[in-house]
């Protein structure tokens, strides 16, 4: 088996008394498009600068193409084949972004520094005290990629660029991705890894609740079946073997989760007037409910995870989870690792 | 050579205030210059009136002169002495202050340390950023004074001259040194500069206020302690043990300066 491309193991950084990561494992192969999820909070920008060196772990050890960062002259050439978006790029402010990328080119290079620019345009020749939020992360992503990387580590990449230029990235990560690069980033959107990712990690409270492979995740997770009816829908009817979940709305409709048994459901909905069916494909904040409010989820792996589950991953704000029951309990979640 | 394009980067990003603190110096250098003829002229007898100060004054303000009718004399006591030593070292170890800390405090390091550049060779391309920071400084003062003793038709002794430029050179490089360890120690920008800069004011009165006392040893911390201006342009004795303590001073202090930044976390 190849060398995989970022190895993380038993990861644990305290800061004091306060826990920053604790017995992080985890393994990215080369090539892969590897989100890694979880709250504000949670522990992503920790694990992410104790993955690059700028923090020196509590315990436990992190390597990045097989070399270990605590092996400092050595993980220095490995620095060379890296790229990095911190989570709030900070440039120099009287500098131009030209000015910005010479300085970087001259500590690692700029081959591909061109073709980036001409998809990622920014005011050049402006001092980046003046750029816009969204310039600033495109200037970040010029350079994070412009000395052609095999490994790049990014902490939250697509906060402040607009929509469009999103999806443009997203599409030049998957370009990235094959042609080999293995791509890391963090983020808090669940529709973003769905979007590209391979696979994901899900992080909370600074432990790992699972990693998993997002089609399987989706696989497994089924379908979400909302049924309105005038007729008070009673839920017993619904509990068959297949079922995941099953819950009456506010508005009294029925959102259920179900990987299959069709018939059965068509035979229980016999019973109701209908006025509304729909049947889709699991949102990914639905999968991702099993993580956040039931221990035991369905996908829960062989991680262990906390008990006071009353947190979730952020709303996408696509707001493709309507019709969660929760509201998004992010802020709660803000202070949790200050 | 990753620590001269690190070196470049800070000293292109410093051009203004140096600048800025050239022009100030020189012009102080020109008033203080333009004022000794009128100065010699009046009847006062200064080496009375220097007597008449007390003796912590003289250490700190006058230093080892007993003789400023001369040009020499009068531009330790009026600018060397203070302007140079206390107030020109001061800026540089707080301008210092904030080479390692300002990057860390702004999170740009996260752009630089996440490239093959080692913790090390960072702080000492910092360290060398300051060499011609301190160059211009120097050089601007040093053309001053040999410009304005010329319009006043005074002569200098431009070997001597040249020599305390070179020593107060290495004095300013190693006020950069105090600020730059202070720069690596704090997180943050002002505490560094106030570090750096309190240490290099609070030595200088040390030095200044334990002289001629059962405390003089005290004075031995001040870098201050290591060149004598007086002795220099006045009597033109060069101090080589002096120079050595100086530079060998630096050379501990960025030495530490990296050895404290590579066992930091960075957050």
């Amino acid at each position: 088996m190849s060398v995989p491309a970022i190895d993380i193991d038993g990861l644990t950084k305290f800061y004091g008394d306060v826990r920053g990561v604790e017995e992080l494992s985890l393994s990215v192969s080369e090539g892969e498009l590897f989100g890694f999820l979880g709250p504000n909070g949670a522990g992503k920008s920790t694990t992410i600068r104790l993955l690059l060196g700028l923090l020196k772990p509590t315990d436990g050890t992190a390597s990045v193409l097989g070399v270990p960062v605590d092996d400092r002259a050595a993980f220095l050439d490995v620095l060379a084949r890296v790229g990095h978006i911190p989570g709030d790029p900070r440039f120099y402010d009287d500098v131009t972004g030209r000015k910005t990328l010479d300085y970087f080119a001259g500590l690692s290079g700029d081959a591909r520094r061109d073709e980036l620019l001409d998809r990622f345009p920014v005011p050049l020749d402006r001092p980046v005290r003046a750029y816009s939020r969204g310039n600033r992360q495109k200037l970040a992503l010029v350079q994070a990629f412009m000395h052609d990387p095999r490994v790049v580590v990014m902490d939250e990449p697509t906060s402040g660029l607009d929509p469009l230029v999103q999806q443009e990235f997203y599409e030049f990560l998957r370009e990235e991705r094959d042609r080999g690069v293995t791509v890391f980033f963090s983020t808090h959107i669940l529709g973003e890894v769905r979007e590209v990712c391979d696979r994901v990690a899900i992080i909370r409270d600074g432990r790992l609740v699972a990693v998993e492979d997002i089609d399987d995740l989706l696989a497994r997770s089924g379908k979400v079946v909302t049924v309105q009816s005038p007729d008070s829908i009673d839920l017993a009817d619904f509990d068959f073997p297949e079922t995941i979940d099953a819950r009456i709305e506010p508005d009294g409709s029925m959102r259920l989760v179900t990987s299959g048994n069709y018939d059965a459901l068509v035979d229980a909905l016999e019973g109701y007037r209908i006025d509304d069916l729909e049947v889709r494909e699991t949102a990914i904040e639905d999968v991702f409910m099993h993580f956040y409010d039931e221990d035991d989820g369905e996908g829960g792996g062989d991680e262990g995870s906390d008990t006071d589950g009353d947190s979730a991953v952020t709303d996408d704000e696509s707001g493709e989870a309507e019709d969660t029951a929760e509201p998004s309990p992010a802020d709660a979640e803000e202070s949790a690792n200050a | 050579m990753r620590e001269l394009d690190i070196a470049a980067f800070e000293f292109a990003r410093r051009r203004r205030g140096l600048v800025i603190v050239s022009v100030l110096l020189v012009a102080t250098a020109g008033l203080t210059i333009a004022v000794y003829p009128s100065f010699g002229e009046s009847d006062i007898d200064f080496a009375e009136l220097l007597e008449s100060y007390p003796e912590e004054f003289q250490a700190a303000f006058v230093g080892s002169v007993t003789d400023i009718s001369s040009l020499e004399g009068y531009l330790v006591v009026e600018l060397y002495q203070l302007v140079w030593l206390l107030i020109v070292g001061s800026y540089f170890a707080y301008a210092a202050g904030s080479l390692v800390a300002g990057e860390v405090d702004r999170q740009s390091v996260e752009l630089v340390l996440v490239r093959p550049v080692s913790r090390t060779r960072f702080v000492v391309g910092k360290f060398l950023a300051m060499l011609p920071a301190v160059a211009v400084v120097d050089l601007a003062l040093l053309a001053a004074v040999v410009v304005g003793a010329g319009l006043i038709d005074e002569e200098i002794h431009l070997t001597r001259l040249l020599a305390v430029h070179a020593v107060g050179g290495l004095y300013l490089v190693a006020c950069v040194a105090v600020g730059l360890l202070a720069s690596a120690f704090f997180g943050r920008v002002r505490r560094a500069q106030g570090a750096a800069i309190g240490v290099v004011f609070g030595t200088f009165l040390l030095d200044s206020l334990t002289i001629d006392t059962d405390y003089e040893f005290l004075g031995a911390l001040s870098l201050t302690r290591y060149l004598d201006p007086g002795e220099l342009l006045v009597a033109g004795d060069v101090d080589w043990g002096g120079i050595a303590v100086l530079v060998a001073v630096t050379c501990v202090l960025v030495v530490l300066a990296a050895e404290v930044f590579e066992r930091r976390d960075l957050s």
